[in-house]
């Protein structure tokens, strides 16, 4: 069975081919044929052959077109076809304008749906002002036949089935007549499976690129407008963005300027004041070195001679008691990296004290010492 | 074969974005960042104009400390020889009040240490006096009016008692640029 939504669309998609043209399934004898995709073509201009095939034969559209095309009764025709065991099911019809997905014939949804129950019967439908008849033997459609309606109904359809036993010695077959909508109730008895005999795509290049073309391009238009509109506007609204802070920056840094300036110059001078400090101040005050180490050669008893600075370094001449003890004391002493005596340490005859030339390297100050002088 | 329109049309968008709109798209991250930048840059000036007032508060009072570390200092403006001709006058009005004897006194040319952009203004003299005296001078070249500094001295015992003092004694002069 086809799904139902499939189904509804099927039928929407569905036109009928009669011998007055082509209508709407769903809406006969009246306009709305254009665009269908599905085309049933009625009994009325179909011609049905059925042929016995050769063994091992392989059924494609080139090997009917080739071996039987010339069976049609139409100049220009076109056909479709279904394979049932060894036979071939041949339906020719006029050609068409239009091209369709599917193209099925009449007697095919009616055979299917009839054999099930009845694999020899002649089916007959009346059908506006025609008769349809439709021979089953052995399960297989034999043949397909329509008559016009010119007198009664009913009598016309007894006519009809009288003629068609007498002339095909028929007469032992039962009769099932059907309804009018019987086709619509065959068309949605089929099953997928049988429709795939019917399908018509003609796949040259033209009509698969027109065919994309024509699916893709509404889509494609679409998500290409939404995206370029997109990228466009997130593009120009972050440009736009940035022209803005820019401008109010601009606006900020003019106001902000002239106090910025003043304030660098002062960074500037301060930076000269703290170079100035610590290049100045590398060594402690030498007074204030002379200061310290003059009151430990006091304590010592002693006495300085000379005492002369320059760059780091201190050289005192002194005389005092122990030259050893004023050294150890001249080391504890914090102004001082090193200190050592130049030359010789001699006694001095007059006093009895020791006589030395004292050097000192004087340590620089550390960070914390120039930051607090 | 006829194309659809709107496939022409959707063709046409197509080169339009990959050669136009994409290198934008490649772009927008870069721009992200930018802006991001920005408006730091933004916050920045915003929270500086802010502080105005208290910035100009900061500066009033650092541009005191200007003013009076530049006193400490002879001007920029001043030739070296007219600076260093103070200097001297202002030593020899210490050693004096330290009751210093002052034997000879001259000065140098006024030179930059390394990179340093002041000038160093050196003065040396000879002067005589007892400890006491020496170390009055030193204390009163320390609390000066002006920064001196004694990277050179050496003080030998003289006659009669009298100790010799021998000093190089530095002012500094600022740069001609810093008013």
């Amino acid at each position: 069975m086809i799904p139902f939504g499939l189904l509804q669309y099927l039928l929407r998609q569905t036109a009928v081919l009669t011998a007055e043209g082509i209508h709407a399934l769903d809406a006969p004898g009246t306009a709305g044929a254009e665009n269908k995709r599905i085309l049933i073509v009625d009994s009325e201009v179909s011609f049905f052959k059925v042929i016995e095939l050769p063994q091992g034969a392989k059924v494609t559209r080139e090997f009917v077109e080739l071996n039987y095309l010339h069976l049609s009764p139409f100049e220009e025709a076109e056909f479709c076809y279904a394979r049932e065991r060894q036979h071939l099911l041949l339906w020719f019809y006029p050609a068409q304008q239009d091209r369709y997905l599917l193209v099925i014939p009449e007697g095919y949804p009616v055979w299917k749906k009839v054999a099930k129950s009845r694999p020899d019967a002649i089916c007959a439908c009346l059908v506006q002002n025609k008769v349809k008849l439709f021979v089953i033997r052995g399960g297989m459609l034999r043949a397909q036949f329509v008559k016009a309606v010119f007198q009664d109904r009913e009598q016309a359809l007894e006519e009809a089935i009288g003629w068609l036993k007498k002339d095909s010695s028929l007469d032992g077959l039962d009769t099932v007549v059907l309804e009018d909508s019987f086709l619509h109730q065959a068309i949605k008895a089929m099953e997928v499976r049988n429709l795939v005999h019917f399908i018509r795509i003609e796949l040259d290049r033209e009509t698969l690129f027109m065919g994309a073309a024509n699916a893709l391009k509404w889509p494609l238009l679409l998500l290409l407008s939404a995206y370029l509109a997109t990228g466009y506007s997130m593009y120009w609204g972050l440009k736009r963005e940035i022209n803005n802070v820019r401008g109010e920056i601009a606006q900020l840094q003019a106001a902000n300027q002239p106090l910025k300036q003043r304030f660098e110059a002062q960074t500037g001078m301060h930076q000269f004041w703290e170079s100035f400090r610590s290049s100045e101040s590398t060594y402690p005050y030498f007074p204030d070195i002379l200061d310290q180490a003059a009151r430990i050669i006091a304590e010592q008893n002693g006495s300085i001679t000379n005492v002369k600075f320059a760059e780091n370094r201190v050289t005192i001449t002194v005389l005092a008691e122990s030259i050893p003890v004023l050294m150890r004391q001249f080391l504890d002493l914090s102004c001082f990296e090193k200190v050592t005596v130049n030359g010789a340490v001699s006694k001095d005859n007059r006093t009895g004290k020791e006589r030395a030339v004292i050097e000192g390297a004087i340590k620089r100050r550390t960070n914390d010492q120039l930051a607090n002088p | 074969m006829r194309i659809p329109k709107e496939l022409i049309i959707s063709i046409v968008f197509l080169a339009v974005a990959i050669w136009d709109l994409n290198p934008r798209m490649a772009e927008y991250a870069d721009l992200r960042d930018e802006l991001s930048r920005l408006k730091k840059q933004y916050a920045r000036e915003l929270l500086f104009q802010g502080r105005h007032e208290e910035i100009e508060k900061e500066l009033e009072a650092a541009l005191q400390v200007d003013a009076d570390n530049k006193k400490i200092f002879y001007p920029g403006t001043m030739p070296p020889e007219t600076a260093l001709n103070q200097l001297q006058d202002l030593l020899k009005n210490t050693l004096q009040s330290s009751g210093l004897e002052i034997v000879n006194s001259k000065w140098g040319a006024p030179f930059k240490k390394d990179k340093r952009n002041f000038y160093i203004l050196p003065v040396s003299f000879r002067a005589e006096g007892n400890p006491p005296q020496i170390e009055d001078f030193f204390k009163r070249v320390l609390f000066s009016e002006k920064a001196l500094n004694c990277p050179v001295m050496s003080i030998t015992k003289g006659g009669k008692g009298k100790l010799t003092l021998d000093a190089t004694v530095t002012g500094y002069q600022l740069p001609a640029e810093v008013k």
